[in-house]
Formats: C-alpha cells, structure tokens, sequence
C-alpha cells in the first residue's frame, strides 16, 4: 500500500528509501495505529479575535518580502563564515 | 523598589495610599497651574498630577519630560475631579511629590497610542514600539493565554509535550525546505522542519501514545500576502485511536479554548464531506456564518438554446435574501465587473430578480419564460424579494467563482455578525492531488496517509481517474471560514 503510494506520488523505492527510509525502518519495528493533527497556532489566534492578518499575533514577524525590518535579516555573511561552510556565493545578474 | 503597584491597578480603594509607580510617558498636558502626566505600562495608564503653587521645582521638571521617557513617580492617591470612565484607572489620580526620570527617550517614530500614524514597515522596523501600543499587546497577551490553555487542557487528557529537532533533514514533498549548511560535514545540509510530522509518528512507534508540541515550523514559500515563512502549530498525534476519538479531542480543545479565553460555548461541530462542501459551498472551507448555499440547476437550465448554459459543464446559483428592490442596474453592473476581474474571471453573471410584487425580472427572459423561472426560484428557496445569482461554465472553475461571489455578498450584505463562530469538520479530503504542471500527484495531506479503508482496492488496481477519486481519513477543522487544522489518521 505504501509503495503504491509513493509510486503515485513519483517517488522510485530507492527516493523513498532515501527519504523516508529512517520512518519506513521504525515501522518495521511495531508500530501502532495512530493518527493525529496540526492546528495553525497563529490563525487559530487570529480567528478567534476577528482578524483576518496573522502578523498581528506575532511578536517578531516578517514582512510580504520575508524581511525582518528590525533586526535586518536575511543579511549577507563574512566570507571567513563562507568558507568554512565549504560554500561559494555565485550572484545571479539582475 | 520601583514601585508598589503597577499602572493599571489604581482604584478608587486606594485614596490616600502612598504609591510609588514606574513606567513610560504616555503623554503630558499643562493646564494652568496644574501639569497632567499619563503613564503607562503593560497594565494600563495611571494619571500624575504635579500642581504648580504647592511644589514649583517638581512641576517645571514634569513639563519637561518627553514621551516614552521611563520615569519612576511617588505620591498620594487621590480622587480626580474629572474622571474618566473609560479607564479602570480613571477615579483616581497621583499627586506626585518625587519624581525621578530612569530613562530618557528619543522622540518615537509614530504615535505609540491605539490608533497609530504609523505605517507597516515603520512599525515592524520599531517593533519593541509597536508592542507598547495596547491592541498589540492584547494579542500577544492572547496568544500566551491561548498557549497556556493549549497546554493545560492537552495535559488533562495525558498528552506528553515532546520537543522534536530544528535541524533536520532536507525532504521534497511539500513546500521548499529553509536549509541550514553544516560545518562538520563538508557539502551537507539540514533542513528546518516544515511540520514534525516524520518525528511525531516516530514518537508513536517509540510508545509515547499521545504527543503534543507547540513549535515553530519552516517554509520557503513564494511571497504571499499574510504568509509567514516562519509559524507555530499545535502539533499532535494519538495511538490506539480512531477517527473519532480525534476528532473528539481536538473538538474537546477547541471548545476548551473559546470558553477559556472568550466565554463561549460552541456546542458540537457540524461534519460535512469535501465533496459536500464543494457542491454546496464551492470550496473546501467553507464560511457557516451565513447561508447562501449552492443549488445545482443542469436539469431546469439545459435544454432551452441558451448556448451559455447549454455547453456548461454546471449551472449553479445562489439566492440572496431581500435585496430584489435595493439592488439597483448600477449595483448589478458592479458586481458582475467584480467578477470579471481577471483575480475572479468569471465569464458573467445571470440574474434572476423576484419582485416584492411578484413578478419575475431577469438577464435570461429570451430564453425562459417567467413560469420556467418560477420554478428556478421555488427550486432555489427565493421568496418575492430575493435575487437569485447564477454563474455556469467548468465545474472546479465555476464553484470557486461562485464561492467568491457568495463571500462577497456576505460581506456587501452585511450578513456576518461580529463576535460569531462557526466552526465545522470537512471530512473525507481526496488522497491525492494532480498536479498539471508537474504532471503528477501530490499528497493532499502528507505522503503517509492511508486512502480509507474501502479505497483501498480501487487503489491498487484504478486508473487515472480513480485515484483524483480516492478519499483518505483526512480531515480539516474550518472557522469562519478559515482552514485551522488538517488531521489525517494513518492505520
């Protein structure tokens, strides 16, 4: 069932494995019915008081450009942190 | 000690009590001999008087404080001679006889009062201003109580609150993963968690039995309009339970909720399928607060050479109540451009009048006659005085438009009451999800969720089409209109 599932979905056995391969091997070992649910925390608060933004439950919110305007990030890095990330920074010409 | 009460607990008790209290200037007013100082914090605001013939020095010194000074003031509690009732604090006054200023300030960028002058980005650029101003307190003051009692009642009914890592690995499905490079392993990556949910069914096989979180989830998603690319979830996940059970208990902490923070009882949720709410809502979250839902008319519209309805795939209306003599040629012309826009698209709008006097007017009479529309109107539940909204074309398309246009009636109509909620279970969400442009399936929920049980041979051996049919235990929790929580059961 699962790997009809996956197949839908695109993934070869070998991707899932790769993916999910730690959830799929944890199965293997008894796992029990369950099922659960995921509430948007800062919708929920917005619902309940009418309003229709959730920026305005957040102490700290981006803005539409994923900006923080106050503490100004995302930021560029130093090149010393760069490096030891083992990355290059190849600007696209706008 | 910086003081002895805070700003918003001053009563009318409390004449003659020496205080001392501390917080930021509000505002101040000279008037005559008398200087009024309003300050406040997290509490509320409490009103100094400095009066000019009884201590000259200390009343220059007030005159002089700006706003968002942080000061410290001492003196008696006495009653004011003008109150203010919109205060809790507003009986009462302090006749300062110390005053000390702790801090100064810089002149703020915007007024830091209920209604601000400042705009968004100023206010997110000073945002420790911002969350002076009471409206933004009073959220963030909710949205801690709203946690508190999340905990509370998820404890009472033996949940464990189990932190899953941040630094995680990087997965396809879903929306793009915010990946954080690693230093000790050259050329890897982790990924922030979209949702624990990989932990969390972990946590079930590890025997935790009922799970829960409060946490912060990662998206990279394009920019959209109220789209945070970081947000928290009430995340949990149950063993040994049913559908119902679930639904059960996050019903029970719904309600929990609204009475512990806003008084209210919801009573139970109404269930309603995904392909209920489509056909009789047009969309799968639907907004109870107000009627308006769909009639499908094919069989009365097809038939009669009105090419428009004859080519459609479905012809589909609402009715709106008593608005036949108030919605002028002018309002309709605007609600049908409102519709074409290209946000909408809607190709036009029919509409079917039926007069306080009884009589029948509509943009269709060439190809129906008033009897034939009669019967449109009875099937539709109009009474002399309502308009009837038809709109037609592509099934999926059509329902989204008409979804649109009956929220926006909700909204020109007033229909909405202040203060009401409507929450509801969707139930049985499609499986999957074809994706034309990449041309092929996305798991609607996650890709771990069961198809029900009866789908499941259709599964195994259905065509294309039958697996955009496939119905999964899913479900999503919607107030007002809005999606609050998906739920998916993985037996």
């Amino acid at each position: 069932m699962q790997s009809k599932n996956f197949d839908l979905l695109g993934f070869s056995i070998e991707e899932a494995e790769a993916q999910f391969g730690f959830l799929l091997g944890a199965f293997e070992y008894g796992a029990p019915p369950h099922g659960g649910l995921a509430f948007g925390f800062d919708r929920l608060c917005a619902v309940m008081n009418g309003q229709s933004s959730i920026r305005d439950f957040i102490a700290f919110p981006k803005n539409n450009q994923g900006r923080d305007m106050m503490i100004d990030a995302p930021s560029p890095i130093h090149k010393d942190q760069l490096k030891e990330l083992y990355l290059d920074i190849r600007m696209e010409k706008k | 000690m910086y003081r002895t009460h805070n700003c918003g607990e001053l009563r009318i008790t409390d004449i003659g009590k020496k205080v001392t209290i501390s917080g930021w200037v509000q505002k101040g007013r000279d008037l005559g001999g008398l200087t009024f100082v309003d300050v406040r914090d997290r509490y509320g605001i409490t009103q100094l008087v400095f009066n000019m013939d009884e201590n000259t020095e200390l009343c220059i010194q007030a005159r002089k404080l700006g706003r968002e000074f942080v000061i410290q003031a001492t003196g008696l509690v006495k009653e004011r001679s003008s109150k203010n009732r919109n205060r809790p604090t507003g009986e009462v006054e302090v006749e300062v006889s110390e005053l000390n200023i702790l801090n100064e300030s810089k002149v703020p960028p915007f007024t830091i009062e209920d209604d601000t002058d400042g705009g968004d980005d100023i206010r997110m650029k000073y945002r420790y201003l911002d969350i002076r101003r009471s409206p933004v307190q009073s959220n963030i003051i909710f949205r801690s109580k709203l946690a508190l009692e999340t905990r509370k009642y998820l404890d009472s009914q033996g949940f464990l609150e189990v932190e899953t890592p941040f630094l995680i690995k990087s997965t396809p499905e879903g929306a793009r993963d915010f990946v954080v490079p690693s230093r000790l392993n050259q050329g890897q990556f982790y990924a922030l968690p979209q949702s624990p949910q990989t932990f969390k069914q972990i946590l079930m096989v590890a025997g935790i039995d009922k799970y829960f979180q409060i946490v912060k989830c990662f998206r990279d998603e394009d920019l959209r309009a109220d789209r945070q690319p970081e947000f928290t979830q009430i995340d949990c996940e149950m063993s040994f339970v049913h559908i119902e059970d679930i639904l059960n208990t996050f019903e029970g902490l719904t309600r929990h909720l609204f009475n512990a923070t806003l008084g209210l009882e919801l009573g139970d949720f109404p269930r309603m399928t995904y392909d209920e709410a489509l056909r009789l809502y047009g969309s799968d979250k639907p907004d109870l607060r107000f009627g308006m839902s769909f009639t499908e008319i094919n069989d009365l519209a097809k038939g009669n050479g009105f090419s428009v309805f004859d080519d459609a795939e479905l012809v589909v209306g609402i009715c709106a109540k008593g608005i036949s003599e108030k919605y002028s040629n002018k309002d309709m012309k605007d609600l049908t451009e409102w519709l074409q826009r290209p946000q909408i698209g809607a190709k036009g709008l029919v509409y079917i009048k039926y007069q306080e006097d009884g009589s029948i007017k509509s943009t269709i009479g060439k190809f129906y006659s008033d009897e034939e529309l009669m019967i449109w109107a009875e099937k539709l539940g109009a009474e002399k005085g309502d308009v009837i909204f038809i709109l037609s074309g592509e099934l999926e398309q059509t329902r989204k438009q008409l979804s649109e246009l009956r929220l926006e009636l909700g909204k020109r109509l007033e229909l909405i009451k202040a203060g009401d909620f409507k929450p509801l279970w969707v139930l049985d969400f499609p499986l999957l999800e074809w994706d034309d442009d990449a041309g092929r399936f996305h798991a609607m929920h996650h890709p771990f969720t069961s198809p029900k049980k009866e789908d499941i041979l259709r599964m195994l051996n259905g065509d294309h089409e039958t697996m955009k049919s496939l119905k999964a235990d899913a479900y999503d929790m919607v107030i007002n209109g809005v999606e609050i929580g998906g739920e998916v059961s993985n037996s």
